[in-house]
C-alpha cells in the first residue's frame, strides 16, 4: 500500500460518475461496503466499477466479502474483528490484499503483523459514530507506534485536520461522507483532501494529475 | 454425495447433539445457514461443526458464503438467486466441492439447466408454507415440484420448505431426490426417529 493516501468508502449506491471525478480528483483506494446488499448485486457494482479504478491507477477493495474481491478480481479486501480472522483470509485468498479496522492500540499490536495496513479510528467526532467517544491524535499517535503495517485515520476527516492526522504518523486517511457521493462538487472534495495531503507529506504515488 | 436427507442448521455449538442424533437417523447432508451471525461467530462454530461432520462421515455445505465455505473446506457450498452467480462461484472452488442453487419458479429451474456452467443440484420450493424463512415465496405445492422435477432432468432436485413426516411420501413421489428441512428436526424432541421418519418409506437403516 506504499504511497496511497486517500481512500473513499462507498456503497451500492453510489453514482459511477462521483466515483470517476473522485478519482480524478486524487483518490487512490476505493472500497465497496453495503452490509444490506447481496453478494450478487456487490459482484455487479464491483464489475461496474473496477476498470474505472484501474483506469486512474488506483486500487478496488470490497469489505468483508472475500469471495466477492475474488470473483471481481479486485486489489483488497478490508475486514473488521467480525469478520473472518485475517490469518484465514491470507490462506484462502493469497493474492489479495488485507487491510483490517481497528480501535485500540492493543489491537493494532496484536494484529497488524498480519495484514497490510489498519484502519484507526474514529479519530475525530463523526456523525456514524455519536454515542462514542473519538480516539484523537494521542491515539493515533500510539496506534502508529504500535503498528507493524501502515496506519491509515478514519473519522471525522477533512481537508483541515488532514495535515495533523498525517504529522501524527497516518500514512493516509479514509473518508466517507467528506466526499459526498453524488454531488457533482466530488471532484472539487477530492482534490482539496489530496492537496492537503500531498503538501503534508510530499508528493505522493500519484499527485499531479 | 447421498441428497436424501439435508439439515440445514444454524451456527450454534448447543445443536451440534443434535445434529449427531440427525445423522444417526439418516441426515446425508448438514447444511450451515445463518443468516444473522457474523462471519467471526460462523467460522468459528463452523470449524467445529465441519470437524464433527467429518468425523461422523457425513457432508458439510455452507450456504451462500463461498469465502467461508473455502475457509472451512466444505465439501460444497449452497447459492441462493441473489447470491454469486454459479459460473462465478465455480472459479473460485477446488474441483472436487460441489455446487447447490436454490430456485423457487420452473423459469429458474430451466435457466440452471440450460446454463453452460450448472450447479450438481437444485433446491425447489417452498413446497408447503415454512416458518424458517421470513420472506419465502408462496408455496409451489408437489404439482409443481413434479414439473420442476421434470423441467431440470438430468440435474436432481431437492424439495425444501415446510417437509415434515406427514408430507415427505408426496414429495418423494414427486421425484425429489431429496428433501431439506429446518424446523422438522431443529424442533424435534426424539431426533434420531425424526430423521429416519423422513427418509423415503422402504429405506433400510
Amino acid at each position: 500500500m506504499e504511497g496511497y493516501r486517500l481512500q473513499w468508502i462507498v456503497d451500492l449506491d453510489v453514482d459511477v460518475a462521483a466515483v470517476a471525478s473522485a478519482l480524478a480528483g486524487g483518490v487512490d483506494v476505493v472500497q465497496l461496503r453495503d452490509k444490506r446488499a447481496a453478494a450478487r448485486q456487490l459482484f455487479a457494482r464491483a464489475e461496474a466499477l473496477k476498470p474505472l479504478v484501474h483506469r486512474h491507477g488506483a486500487k478496488l477493495f470490497l469489505n468483508d466479502r472475500v469471495d466477492v474481491a475474488l470473483a471481481v478480481g479486485a486489489d483488497g479486501v478490508h475486514l473488521a474483528q467480525r469478520s473472518l480472522p485475517p490469518e484465514v483470509v491470507r490462506r484462502i485468498a493469497p493474492g489479495l490484499l488485507v487491510g483490517l479496522s481497528v480501535h485500540d492500540p492493543e489491537e493494532v499490536e496484536r494484529l497488524s503483523p498480519f495484514v497490510d495496513y489498519v484502519t484507526f479510528g474514529h479519530v475525530f467526532p463523526t456523525e456514524s459514530h455519536p454515542g462514542l467517544p473519538p480516539k484523537g491524535l494521542p491515539g493515533l499517535k500510539e496506534a502508529v507506534a504500535r503498528s507493524a503495517c501502515p496506519v491509515y485515520a478514519i473519522g471525522g476527516i477533512s481537508a483541515a485536520n488532514v495535515g495533523a492526522v498525517l504529522r501524527a504518523g497516518a500514512r493516509g486517511v479514509v473518508v466517507l461522507s467528506a466526499i459526498r457521493r453524488e454531488s457533482e462538487r466530488t471532484e472539487e472534495a477530492a482534490r482539496r483532501l489530496r492537496q492537503a495531503i500531498d503538501e503534508s507529506l510530499g508528493a505522493g504515488r500519484g499527485s499531479g494529475r | 454425495m447421498d441428497l436424501t436427507l439435508h439439515f440445514l442448521v444454524p451456527a450454534e455449538r448447543s445443536l451440534f447433539e443434535r445434529v449427531e442424533s440427525a445423522v444417526a437417523g439418516g441426515v446425508t447432508v448438514v447444511q450451515l445457514r445463518d443468516k444473522e451471525r457474523d462471519d467471526r461467530t460462523r467460522f468459528e462454530v463452523g470449524r467445529e461443526l465441519r470437524a464433527l461432520c467429518r468425523q461422523l462421515g457425513v457432508a458439510f455445505l455452507v450456504n451462500d458464503r463461498v469465502d467461508l465455505a473455502l475457509a472451512l473446506k466444505a465439501d460444497g457450498v449452497h447459492l441462493g438467486q441473489g447470491d454469486l452467480p454459479v459460473e462465478v462461484a465455480l472459479q473460485l472452488i477446488p474441483k472436487a466441492m460441489v455446487v447447490g442453487l436454490s430456485t423457487h419458479r420452473l423459469a429458474e429451474v430451466e435457466a440452471a439447466r440450460q446454463a453452460l456452467y450448472r450447479p450438481d443440484y437444485l433446491a425447489f420450493g417452498p413446497i408447503f408454507a415454512t416458518r424458517s424463512k421470513a420472506d419465502a415465496e408462496p408455496a409451489t405445492g408437489v404439482a409443481l415440484l413434479a414439473e420442476a422435477v421434470r423441467a431440470a432432468d438430468p440435474l436432481p432436485v431437492v424439495a425444501i420448505g415446510g417437509i415434515d413426516r406427514a408430507n415427505k411420501d408426496q414429495v418423494f413421489a414427486a421425484g425429489a431426490a431429496g428433501v431439506a428441512v429446518i424446523s422438522a428436526l431443529l424442533t424435534a424432541e426424539e431426533v434420531e426417529e425424526a430423521a429416519r421418519a423422513l427418509l423415503p418409506t422402504g429405506t433400510a437403516r
